[in-house]
């Protein structure tokens, strides 16, 4: 009896083994994609000069996911044979791949860094799309206009009551994004750098725009940033400024968070990712662009 | 094929299909610490283990990687989820085997088995539409706290829980009980006084083991916590949102840069494993000298 009990409190102990397996076994594989060499499609001379043996693989930010997803399901509807595979993994991980040669093309949320840049220098970047960040409250909120300058003291700590910038006297709930992420750094660029702070410890991390939009609707003392393209009617996005975050703003430079959205070749891009480049700066893939809530920038 | 070549090959078929297990592990191992160790030890372990900062991408100045705070929400959270289920878990197991009817057995039994079944990203995702608003309007705070952290976790442990102590009360031997009974000692005095105090090292194992397993969890804690990368304030303010070591190589793996960041989260990741190997090791030590306690 004290056998079989014994073999099953074993079983519990090779449960939580197993459970730390799969961990390890995440950072293994997330280890791996990153340290893969060249498995397929960096062949850069293409064969074919028509484009049904087309193959393409693309991988990077996920706020850039959804236009290439669809500008690569819409060019192989038009070009039967072809295949292009699309991945996220974030922006950080588009440069590298793109770099290290496992994927043709990388995306990327944000502008190059000089120090990826100086890694990588035959890095060539083209812009697709431009994007907002906006500045996003519950609903319920009667603050709609903030100034730069109360923006600030909200991500770094400074200003913590509702009633310091209009509001309710309640107090505010930071809901930042986790370190690295695209949006963050937009954010940062454009309203942390100038004053050369960090957004504040005491925010709550949500690491997507969904969660973070989920998070601002359900919570009446809530203040987040979202790419303006996932901006709903269940939360209100803020003036800055005066100025609201619209597709004319971003598009003239007026509204003061704005980032633009990057494909990125090694080198000069071969034909192959040259035809879908064009697509995708063509007219059908800035219509998509304008689909998924970014902003053309043909 | 004479019988004994035919022995001798399912005999070797079954060792290797053994040692598999073992070398996963120890593969797993030797990643975890060819990834994380140079970091560790370039950073030193213990500006690491007991940092109070973690800014991995500094705006200005120096990065730097300190999990403390991570560590007490880890162990925090974890703890917390044992309060909640270890009395609820006992009590549930101890009517299972003393009290229970056959059919009351039987539903119990299979309630549980379905509680395990539920994906962990389930319970997040009830926790972040229904127990983080319950706690922000009845308690306060911002509603991502330890205590959302602990209520989620507890419920995943319950089922474990219940079926570990449920077997240790099993394993009191018959007599003892009977011994109680006929000596004029009523039912709950028999429960409180000969069958928990025998069956206690197996509670105790399963309370243990019950840690290694919050400890470890991810998903479910990550989207209730608010994966705040600092210490609660006051220290034991439980409305406070928290970052668990779990939470921590998650949210930012996809991002993470390679050089120190990444090989930070592979840091955290051998703390993580260091903190469930010695939670293991204890809990094999107490079933250890439970079974030679019951020779």
């Amino acid at each position: 009896m004290k056998k079989i009990m014994l073999i099953k409190s074993l079983k519990r102990i090779n449960i939580l083994i197993l459970m730390l397996a799969v961990i390890s076994m995440s950072l293994l594989i997330s280890g791996c994609t990153e340290n893969t060499d060249n498995t397929a499609g960096t062949d850069n001379t293409p064969t074919d000069d028509t484009l049904t043996d087309l193959k393409l693989q693309i991988a990077g930010s996920t706020t850039v996911l959804p236009v290439v997803e669809e500008c690569a399901r819409v060019f192989m509807e038009k070009h039967p044979g072809s295949r292009i595979f699309v991945s996220g993994g974030g922006s950080s991980h588009g440069v590298k791949a793109v770099a290290d040669g496992t994927v043709d093309i990388g995306t990327a949320s944000r502008d190059l860094k000089s120090s990826e840049m100086d890694a990588h220098p035959d890095l060539v970047a083209h812009g697709i799309a431009k994007d907002g960040v906006a500045v996003i409250v519950h609903p319920s909120n009667p603050v709609t206009d903030l100034t730069m300058e109360q923006l600030q003291g909200i991500y770094t700590g400074s200003i913590t009551n509702w009633k310091d910038v209009g509001g309710t006297d309640t107090k505010i709930m930071v809901v930042t994004r986790e370190e690295g992420s695209g949006t963050r750094d937009c954010f940062e660029q454009a309203v942390m750098k100038p004053i050369k702070a960090e957004i504040t410890d005491h925010g709550i991390i949500q690491d997507s725009n969904g969660k973070t939009r989920a998070t601002v609707a359900g919570s009446a003392q809530a203040i987040g940033f979202i790419s303006l393209g996932y901006v709903n009617s269940d939360v209100s996005a803020l003036r800055l400024d005066g100025i609201e975050p619209t597709i004319e703003s971003v598009m003239d430079g007026s509204y003061a968070i704005s980032r633009t959205l990057w494909m990125i070749t090694n080198g000069n891009p071969n034909s192959e990712e040259q035809a879908f480049l064009d697509f995708v700066l063509g007219d059908e893939g800035q219509r998509i662009v304008e689909d998924v809530h970014f902003i053309p920038v043909n | 094929m004479t019988r004994q070549t035919r022995e001798r090959m399912i005999e070797a078929l079954l060792f290797a299909s053994a040692v598999t297990a073992v070398v996963i592990v120890l593969l797993i191992m030797v990643f975890l610490f060819k990834e994380g160790a140079p970091f560790l030890i370039r950073y030193g372990i213990h500006t690491f283990c007991l940092g109070m900062e973690w800014n991995p991408i500094a705006m200005d100045g120096e990065p730097s990687y300190g999990i403390f705070p991570m560590i007490v929400g880890s162990v925090y959270i974890a703890a917390g989820s044992l309060v909640l289920a270890v009395p609820l878990g006992l009590g549930c197991a101890v009517f299972l085997v003393e009290i229970a009817p056959p059919w009351a057995q039987a539903l119990i039994r299979r309630g549980i088995e379905l509680l395990v079944g539920i994906p962990s990203v389930v319970l997040g995702f009830f926790g972040l539409v229904l127990l983080v608003p319950l706690i922000r309007e009845s308690a306060g705070g911002f509603g991502f706290s330890i205590l959302a952290g602990s209520v989620i976790l507890a419920i995943m442990a319950l089922p474990h829980i219940i079926s570990i102590s449920a077997d240790a009360i099993t394993a009191v031997p018959e007599t003892y009980k009977q011994a109680s009974l006929a000596l004029g000692a009523t039912r709950w005095h028999t429960i409180r006084n000969v069958i928990l105090p025998a069956a206690r090292s197996g509670i105790a194992a399963a309370v243990i083991l019950g840690m290694g397993n919050s400890i470890g969890e991810t998903m479910a804690v990550l989207m209730v916590t608010g994966n705040t990368p600092i210490l609660p304030e006051p220290l034991y303010d439980v409305l406070d949102p928290v970052r668990t070591l779990t939470a921590n190589i998650v949210i930012e793996m996809n991002y993470a840069a390679p050089g120190d960041h990444r090989e930070a989260l592979f840091a955290t990741g051998i703390v993580l494993f260091v903190m469930v190997a010695i939670l293991n090791a204890i809990s094999h030590r107490v079933l250890k000298s439970r079974m030679e306690a019951g020779r």
